[in-house]
């Protein structure tokens, strides 16, 4: 398991501030990334993904926004 | 405090959904094979809270998941598939008619077998307790959520308590799992009480081939 770094590209007028990770299908608790806005207008931060024993690759990472709105994406790990 | 409370409600939340499926048919089959009474399940629970309290204190410390867990894996990995050799072992014994596989496990002479025999063989409630200090370094992706959380909490203490509380948080699930197990267990008669010692042997057999595959992984 690795340190990995994630990174979020939004309009000016979007403000994410955290990403929450989770498998969809299976319990593992609340992981979550705070963003920090950089110079460049991206946001990012530093997280974990726990490899799961039983096998699963699929992850969800939910990119939570100032307005209340969240934005799920899909992706799968090797 | 805020931590500590959503730690423990991480534990009871998670426990239903994630706990009951990775650790239940240990203490499911430990359940079936001899009757066990709360003393027996507290001091399992007790055990993985103790280990869990530990890792908490070492994430804590170093300040970092991914360089304790980096440590650990090998170890975790070994508890996997003591765990696997566990319930093989409680499985067949309790599944009866597979003796004839059973005796070619133990002309292998694996010293995990052999731990695996040592346990089933003492009696008393006492036992349960280093099978639970085992069984918290299972690889598990919930506890391992909790332990980044761990990491991040600044010292050895606030690792080892937020993760204790966690354990805590657990313990209800894993209790009513094998209570109710323990319940069942003598009711069942004949050929499905057998069925249950080979599909319990039939999940350790599974768990000993994941941790070989995690091995391999390393």
């Amino acid at each position: 398991m690795t340190e990995l770094e994630f990174h979020v590209l939004s309009p000016s007028s979007v403000e994410p501030y955290m990403i929450n990770l989770m498998m969809p299908g299976m319990q593992m608790g609340l992981n979550r990334i705070e963003l920090v806005r950089g110079d460049d207008g991206s946001y990012s931060g530093m997280g974990v993904l726990p490899r799961c024993p039983t096998g699963g690759r699929l992850w969800r990472a939910e990119v939570m926004v100032r307005d209340g709105r969240v934005v799920g994406f899909d992706f799968e790990v090797r | 405090m805020n931590d500590l409370y959503f730690a423990l409600s991480a534990g009871v939340l998670g426990s239903f959904g994630h706990c009951i499926g990775m650790c239940g048919p240990i203490v499911t089959a430990c359940a079936l094979k001899e009757a066990q009474g709360a003393p027996h399940h507290l001091l399992y629970n007790l055990g993985r809270i103790i280990t869990y309290s530990a890792l908490g204190a070492a994430m804590g410390t170093a300040g970092s998941f991914v360089s304790v867990a980096a440590r650990i894996e090998g170890v975790q990995n070994a508890a996997m598939a003591l765990a696997g050799v566990l319930m093989i072992v409680l499985g067949l014994s309790v599944a009866g008619s597979l003796g004839g596989l059973m005796g070619w496990l133990e002309s292998r002479n694996l010293g995990v077998l052999r731990l695996a025999q040592g346990f089933i063989r003492s009696s008393g409630a006492l036992r349960y307790l280093p099978l639970g200090l085992v069984m918290g370094l299972l690889p598990c992706g919930l506890s391992y959520t909790m332990l980044i959380a761990a990491a991040g909490s600044g010292g050895a203490e606030g690792g080892a308590l937020l993760m204790a509380a966690f354990g805590l948080g657990t313990a209800p699930a894993m209790l009513l799992v094998g209570l109710a197990a323990g319940k069942i267990g003598p009711r069942l008669r004949g050929a499905l009480y057998r069925m249950g010692g080979a599909l319990v042997a039939l999940m350790g057999a599974y768990y000993l081939y994941k941790s070989v595959g995690l091995y391999a992984s390393m």
